[in-house]
């Protein structure tokens, strides 16, 4: 970042995105492939600056599904930003929020997350308010009001873990927590550390802001945001949490589970009232991100391999499905769901990827979808919640519900006189769309692959 | 003092002016690097002193320059802003009442695991938190000048 605002800022547009797409790219084949060569430079770098970053199981995943989320974002920006300069600076966020969740996502120590969160928060509202009309300016205000709060939390939470841990590590902390398990103090500051998470992540009772900063947001922030980065701020951090300091716990998990139960039923309801094609993804995300909480609540391996499953899934399918809504939004010029119709015989490509991105996200077999929700009901089930298990099935329904309902108004039915004439999007929004729709099928029909290569080491 | 930097921040707030605002906020960072050294952190206070009170101000002054908002002639926009006053008020009185509760009987007495010299600290156990915080204050800088700087054409 610091290079690009050099001299070279004449022409650093595209030279940032070319830099964005590099990095990313080479963090995707870097976890994708090239195992061991990695784990070796990555300790050879954290020896010299002494840095306490552990990249296991869980930091491949997270990092692997960044990538993704952020090649879509960057290919959208490249389609919709017309501007240079804007392009510039969205390049430039997407590889600081993305550096910074590749530290939470490798990090032992519950300060360090805090200060990287604070990055992942900063550059977000960055890029919410970028566009600088009055609902951008809005939604980024929004944004850090409803982001600080959770700050405040989680920063008091640490001040009491610190009191009782003696340091900030996950390991003290959880010894802290198993010895003191009985204290109000301690207790008051999970449950408000997690609220902090809570709030962090958009969860229901929680999350009425998200929806307001996001769907103020400029398209290629949006694929972005609701990708990656609702779920950085928060989720991530929760499965860490929820791995190394919560897990022999009673009261956190009950917490968890009710936290989710509420954010799957909250969120379809609201997608499926939604007449905004945007504003109905936000609330789906919403009921998709309640699922990763709710399974954390179970506490098992298989849940803590269902989550990070389903978040994978989650990053593919919600940007597939932003990317979607940025194409109709470039093609048609609205995303109100009322003024659309008969999309799918003008846009054949977008229609048959969004189609396979909803069905993902509601959990139709073959797709990777399917797959985590199984396995996020049977942790359930296992673990003795059957109440919260018939909930993950409930929410399915919904789902069902709400993208039938988008389906039919925005893709099929009558095309409005107004639209006759639009031609399918362009190949940077075509091409990420197709490569998603690819991993969301892949990831379901090799499910023993993915199952076995990436998620069953996590435990 | 923590009256003092409660009651200035809660001015930055209400402010109209976004100079007025930014030297609100360097005030409450000189209260509370005072209220740091009189805790026996001095190391942390002149931190807090440099970094939020000096660098962060500049950059706000560098960014904002001479401040034209105008000043709203209209009480109503001004009463706007201190619609929450009474509820934060009451807020605040209730904390600085909590702050004489006994606090012995939920905290144990624990010994500290790290010596407590704040730069042995800070330069052995906590680089990955320094390198964080430098990239927090860049994203900002970065921000600011995205947000706040005009370019051309623009209104």
């Amino acid at each position: 970042v610091v290079f690009l605002n050099l001299p070279l800022y004449k022409a650093s547009g595209s030279a940032a995105f070319l830099a964005a797409v590099l990095y990313f790219a080479a963090q995707g084949i870097f976890v994708s492939f090239a195992d061991i060569n990695f784990l070796a430079w990555n300790e050879i770098f954290c020896s010299l600056f002494a840095l306490n970053l552990f990249y296991d199981p869980v930091s491949k995943i997270i990092t692997l599904t960044a990538a993704i989320a952020a090649f879509s974002a960057l290919a959208t920006a490249k389609s919709r930003v017309s501007n240079d300069k804007s392009l510039f600076n969205f390049s430039n966020l997407i590889l600081l929020s993305g550096a910074a969740i590749n530290v939470v996502s490798m990090t032992r120590d519950i300060f360090t997350m805090y200060v990287f969160i604070e990055i992942i928060a900063v550059s977000a509202y960055i890029m919410i308010a970028s566009g600088k009309t009055r609902r951008a300016l809005a939604g980024g205000f929004k944004y850090i009001i409803a982001s600080s709060i959770g700050s405040a939390l989680m920063l008091f939470s640490m001040g009491v873990f610190f009191v009782f841990a003696g340091d900030t590590s996950f390991g003290s902390i959880a010894a802290a927590y198993e010895s003191f398990s009985g204290n109000i103090l301690m207790q008051a500051a999970v449950a408000l550390f997690l609220c902090g998470l809570f709030v962090k992540g958009g969860l229901a009772p929680f999350g009425g802001w998200l929806l307001g900063a996001y769907s103020g947001a400029p398209a290629a922030v949006s694929v972005w945001l609701s990708g990656i980065i609702a779920c950085a701020c928060g989720i991530i951090a929760l499965v860490r949490f929820a791995q190394f300091v919560i897990i022999p716990s009673g009261n956190a998990q009950t917490l968890l589970l009710i936290v989710g139960a509420v954010s799957i039923i909250v969120g379809a309801l609201g997608a499926l009232s939604a007449s905004d094609f945007k504003k109905a993804l936000n609330y789906s995300g919403i009921s998709q991100t309640g699922y990763i909480v709710m399974v954390l609540g179970a506490g098992s391996q298989l849940a803590l391999i269902a989550a990070l499953f389903h978040f994978f899934n989650y990053g593919v399918f919600q940007s597939l499905l932003f990317v979607n809504s940025a194409a109709v939004e470039a093609q048609t010029g609205t995303v109100n769901i009322n003024r659309l119709g008969g999309l799918s015989s003008r846009m054949p490509v977008t229609a048959a990827t969004s189609a396979v991105g909803f069905l993902s996200l509601m959990g139709a077999p073959p797709f990777g979808g399917f797959f985590s929700k199984l396995l996020i009901i049977l942790a359930l089930w296992q673990s003795g919640n059957e109440f919260f298990a018939v909930t993950a099935v409930i929410g399915s329904i919904l789902a069902a519900g709400y993208f039938l309902r988008l389906e039919r108004k925005v893709f099929f039915g009558h095309i409005p006189k107004r639209l006759e004439n639009i031609k399918e999007a362009g190949w940077y929004l075509l091409a990420p769309s197709i490569l998603l729709a690819l991993i969301a099928l892949g990831s379901g029909i090799f499910f023993a692959f993915m199952l076995l290569k990436f998620f069953a080491p996590v435990v | 003092l923590l009256a003092a930097a409660v009651a200035c921040s809660a001015f930055a707030v209400i402010n109209l002016g976004a100079l007025r605002a930014a030297v609100m906020l360097a005030v409450v960072s000189i209260i509370t690097s005072i209220i740091l050294f009189l805790l026996g952190a001095p190391q942390a206070a002149i931190a807090e002193l440099i970094i939020c009170a000096g660098l962060a101000t500049v950059i706000f002054m560098s960014i904002i320059g001479p401040d034209k908002t105008p000043v709203s002639p209209k009480k109503l926009e001004a009463l706007k802003r201190c619609i929450a006053l009474p509820l934060f008020v009451l807020v605040c009185l209730v904390s600085f009442y909590m702050l004489t509760f006994d606090h012995i009987t939920f905290i144990p007495a624990l010994e500290p695991r790290f010596s407590p010299d704040s730069k042995d600290v800070l330069w052995h156990f906590r680089h990955i938190d320094l390198i964080g915080q430098a990239i927090i204050l860049l994203t900002g800088i970065f921000g600011v000048a995205v947000l706040l700087k005009k370019s051309e054409g623009e209104k």
